[in-house]
């Protein structure tokens, strides 16, 4: 296998790594892609289709997830031809049927000339599907919330829609989500998500609560060994601190 | 590593310079509760600026599932790359010496690098409270002294 790939991207030439994504030589290159469900720390999904480009490779041309397709032989890559902007705009459309207050959609069709169509009834989601939530959760071993239901009726969430019996309570779904749909109350000492309820660990000297108990126990597991589990982290700062002047 | 941080907790007066001059290059905002160094001011005028340690064994890469933390095996540094950060804060948690902080602004988790190399809080510093010094034997006398201190905290911990 050579070490270098030679691509064409909209008529200049470009090196790339063989094996390396489509969407990352485009972006090193700064070509501005957009993608609702890429995140550099999650594996590659290809859920939103936004990031589609148009691609000809041994005299076949065809519509690629840029996110899922791997560099490995000399193509001619197209980022805005009239096919891509076409696909884009198609996606678009659904998107902002389905999550017509969502201002990142909004952006997005701005940006392609897309607007409402009025046969689609426009409902007031904020989930895309992008499954960015899904992921960092399996990341972590977890797999607390997944998918239910196909098609229109396709949905995220912990199984049976019950507070899920796997999350730690991290709160990385939220974290993740490029649309801000997964609410976390934190209220008290208490933090919500997902249906469910964690009583939050106070701290021994502050009394601010700063963990879930299941987070802890996770961190744990994963270090294979005991942890600083009765202090917050700005406690510990300032223990750590303390010793440093007492000696 | 070619340098180290330094701290004398003895040299410093608690201006605060240090979390101005790191808040202000990495957020670009004067805001102390966001710099990655932090003055821990106590009772008779003690304070004592603090920052990552960079440990050999970083607790908080151990637990990182995205390998959004990484130590770089020439520096010694150890960095969160915030495109990969997914917010679990798994890492805040796993820190004896809480610190690494979240940034609840960008859902992620940020934490000292030594600014690559040049860090701010030592140029700033009035005092010399915080060097960013060679790496010889006089000065990391004086690091090893502090860490004693330190591994007696993570004994307690694990015992």
């Amino acid at each position: 296998m050579t070490d270098v790939v030679y691509l064409n991207v909209d008529g200049e030439q470009v090196k790339a790594r063989p094996g390396m994504r489509l969407l990352d030589v485009l972006r090193e290159q700064g070509v501005d892609i957009p993608t609702l469900c890429d995140h550099e720390g999650l594996v590659p999904w290809g859920s939103c289709r936004l990031c589609m480009v148009e691609v000809t490779e041994r005299g076949r041309n065809r519509l690629v997830a840029s996110c899922l397709y791997p560099a490995e032989r000399a193509s001619d890559v197209y980022t805005e031809s009239p096919r891509v902007r076409a696909a884009r705009r198609f996606v678009l459309t659904l998107l902002l049927a389905r999550n017509a207050d969502v201002q990142l959609v909004q952006e997005l069709a701005g940006r392609y000339g897309v607007s409402r169509l009025e046969r689609l009834p426009a409902k007031q989601e904020k989930c895309t599907l992008c499954l960015r939530c899904v992921r960092a959760c399996a990341v972590q071993g977890h797999s607390a919330i997944g998918t239910a239901f196909r098609g229109q009726e396709k949905k995220v969430g912990p199984p049976f829609d019950e507070p899920p019996a796997d999350c730690v309570g991290c709160a990385a779904c939220a974290a993740v989500c490029p649309t801000g749909a997964i609410e976390v109350i934190e209220k008290g000492d208490t933090r919500t998500i997902w249906g469910r309820t964690f009583e939050l660990v106070r701290c021994k000297k502050c009394g601010a609560g700063f963990a879930t108990c299941e987070q802890l126990v996770w961190v744990r597991k994963e270090l294979g060994q005991e942890i600083e589990d009765k202090l917050c982290p700005c406690c510990r700062q300032r223990d750590e601190a303390q010793r440093m002047v007492k000696g | 590593m070619s340098n180290i941080l330094l701290i004398t907790p003895e040299r410093c007066t608690g201006c605060g310079s240090c979390e101005l001059a790191c808040s202000f290059k990495h957020e670009d905002e004067f805001k102390p509760t966001a710099s990655r160094v932090s003055v821990l001011r106590f009772e008779a005028g003690v304070s004592v600026p603090l920052t990552c340690l960079q440990c050999d064994e970083p607790y908080c890469m151990a637990v990182c599932k995205t390998g959004a933390i990484d130590k770089d095996a020439d520096s010694g540094l150890v960095s969160v790359d915030g495109n990969k950060c997914i917010g679990c804060r798994m890492c805040v948690m796993a820190c004896p010496f809480g610190n690494i902080n979240y940034s609840v602004t960008a859902k992620k988790a940020v934490k000292c690098n030594y600014c690559d190399g040049e860090p701010e809080c030592a140029l700033w510093c009035p005092q010399q409270a915080i060097e960013y010094l060679p790496q010889d034997t006089a000065t990391l006398g004086r690091k090893k002294a502090y860490s004693a201190k330190f591994a007696q905290l993570v004994e307690e911990v694990q015992s």
